[in-house]
């Protein structure tokens, strides 16, 4: 069943494709202004039922608006399924699932879901991965995030005739992103030029892109949670949920040299096992730590007069392990409730820490990647007061959104 | 004419009074306690309530005064509400202990919560609640606190998310 809707995805990407080429033939350089609707058909795009999968604020590196027209195409990621499945050297499509179009110094993009892809996404029924790509005078686009189908699930259900009623679209939550082109990445020096049709500076306003699996990076260890006490009064125990979510950062570079990547974006995966890491008491402070396994992707796209390529480092799947380090550093945490002894409160996280170096990566790619668990509710941490004592949140009270929690004697 | 004037007014009088009526009854989820969820376990006492002290109220979301209400208990089982208060941050981080047992008049220099005598609220200002809560000996568990409280001429309700579980007498507490 997976397997049919993917292949669904890959037709909309398929019939997508056919109809980009001629976008590139129609539009060269900046000689007509481009509108959403004409994207749209040049693409075989049916925007009207007006879900936005994101809003971008595409901007120079001053904060001031770009001052060209930006088409940036939305392509989902294969399953995780079958990218778990992919074998290195693999080849695999992107699928075309919306665009945005941004016109002359106007720095805000919708970027608006197809009708069929989106009902495709509700059938896949699983986080589906989401790469913003484009390119610019100014530099490439390349962001990468994780749409959750159930939030699109209750509101994008088609009438009888296939249609998507207007109630029902005003729901999913588009996701705001920051962009600055080029700033993420450079055009590779070795960018594959097919032709040059024009003295202005030229960027495909449209391409079919591509992902091949370089090489399986294998188990790298991700932080996940933390959790500290000052006293041997109190101990606390971790625990990793099944289900639970976790926003692991992507990596992207131009030439895939090591200390070449940046951070561009983050995706969300999901773990498949609970896992309780054994109780600790007395003072510390310990970081608990998974596995994720990481792939380092080329993706390549094609336009009508070029083609580009990129890699990204990117996790592949949850693989499980219970690692931890200890700091005798306390973290700070000075809103505090007291404890009477012998209770226990536990609570499950709905937004944890997001360590910027969460992912250990800098071995391969010069840099560590983020990571953060709690998306939902990915995480749980349990004190339990042996003796009387305080608990302490970071940002707020245990009992509201503490983030990181500390038990005090 | 005179009896066209008083049917008129009468008539206009009552569409206000259902009308403010309707407007006062509308009752809603607010943000006056804002938690992700958790629970808590904290041993009986043979005498009397324990403090339950995780909660803050903050009124940020409202414009004009905010009145609390009442405090209630949603999907209890063996506990019951004996008061609650709210107190100044600082007293509440200190003085509240969770868990133990409320002496007499502990709190009663502190506005308490009750239907006939509401607390009133400043906009934007945070306090925090102590509810007193008192378990059967056999224990006893609340899904939810709720507070209701009524602001800008509507009626609210906000829930706790920490679930609460009080162990029976002699019996510690257990995952």
């Amino acid at each position: 069943m997976k397997n049919q809707l993917t292949q669904r995805l890959v037709g909309i990407s398929l019939s997508a494709a056919l109809t980009t080429v001629a976008l590139g033939t129609v539009l060269p350089a900046s000689a007509v202004e481009l509108t959403e609707d004409a994207v749209a058909d040049e693409l075989g795009l049916n925007l009207e039922h007006g879900l936005v999968l994101a809003q971008v604020n595409l901007t120079e590196s001053d904060g001031s608006a770009l001052k060209e027209e930006v088409v940036i195409q939305a392509f989902a990621w294969p399953s995780t399924e079958l990218l778990e499945a992919q074998q290195e050297g693999e080849t695999l499509p992107l699928t075309l699932v919306g665009v945005g179009v941004s016109n002359s110094g106007d720095s805000s993009v919708d970027i608006k879901l197809d009708e069929d892809a989106a009902r495709s996404l509700v059938k896949v029924g699983e986080p589906v991965d989401i790469s913003l790509l484009g390119q610019t005078t100014e530099g490439d686009i390349n962001y990468g995030f994780t749409v959750n189908t159930e939030e699109i699930q209750p509101q994008v259900q088609t009438t009888a005739r296939g249609a998507f009623t207007t109630s029902q679209r005003s729901e999913l939550e588009p996701r705001e992103i920051d962009l600055v082109p080029g700033e993420a990445s450079q055009l590779p020096e070795d960018s594959q030029e097919v032709a040059q049709p024009t003295q202005e500076p030229y960027r495909e306003k449209s391409a079919k892109c591509y992902l091949t699996l370089k090489q399986n990076l294998g188990k790298k260890l991700v932080a996940v949670g933390s959790g500290a006490q000052n006293t041997k009064n109190i101990k606390h125990t971790f625990t990793y949920k099944k289900g639970g979510v976790t926003t692991l950062g992507v990596g992207i570079s131009a030439t895939g040299k090591k200390g070449s990547f940046k951070s561009s974006g983050e995706v969300s995966r999901k773990s498949d096992s609970t896992t309780t890491w054994p109780a600790k008491s007395g003072s510390v402070s310990r970081e608990y730590k998974t596995y994720y396994t990481y792939g380092r992707y080329a993706y390549t796209c094609h336009g009508m007069f070029k083609s580009w390529s990129q890699e990204e480092i990117r996790p592949i799947s949850y693989a499980g392990g219970a690692q931890y380090s200890d700091s005798s550093k306390i973290p700070t945490a000075t809103k505090c409730v007291n404890h009477v002894k012998g209770s226990k409160f536990t609570k499950d996280t709905s937004k944890a820490t997001t360590w910027s170096n969460g992912a250990s990566l800098k071995s391969v790619i010069g840099i560590d990647l983020s990571s953060q668990a709690g998306y939902t509710e990915a995480v749980s941490i349990k004190f339990e007061f042996t003796g009387a004592g305080k608990l302490c949140g970071s940002n707020d009270y245990p009992g509201g959104k503490p983030n990181r929690l500390v038990g005090k004697g | 004419m005179t009896r066209l004037r008083t049917v008129i007014l009468t008539l206009t009088v009552l569409v206000a009074a259902l009308s403010a009526c309707s407007s006062s009854s509308s009752t809603g989820p607010s943000a006056l306690i804002d938690e992700s969820p958790g629970s808590l376990c904290v041993p009986n006492s043979q005498n009397g309530p324990v403090q339950y002290g995780l909660t803050t109220l903050n009124t940020a979301q409202f414009s004009e005064e905010t009145t609390i209400d009442a405090v209630e208990l949603v999907n209890a089982d063996g506990i019951t509400v004996a008061g609650a208060w709210v107190l100044p941050l600082d007293v509440w981080e200190n003085d509240v202990v969770t868990g133990a047992e409320i002496a007499v008049g502990e709190f009663d220099e502190y506005p308490k919560i009750s239907t006939t005598t509401p607390v009133r609220m400043e906009p934007n200002t945070m306090l925090g609640l102590v509810v007193a809560l008192d378990a059967d000996d056999a224990g006893g568990a609340v899904e939810h606190i709720r507070v209701q409280h009524h602001s800008d001429g509507r009626s609210f309700h906000a829930d706790s998310s920490n679930r609460i579980t009080v162990a029976a007498i002699g019996e510690a507490c257990i995952d």
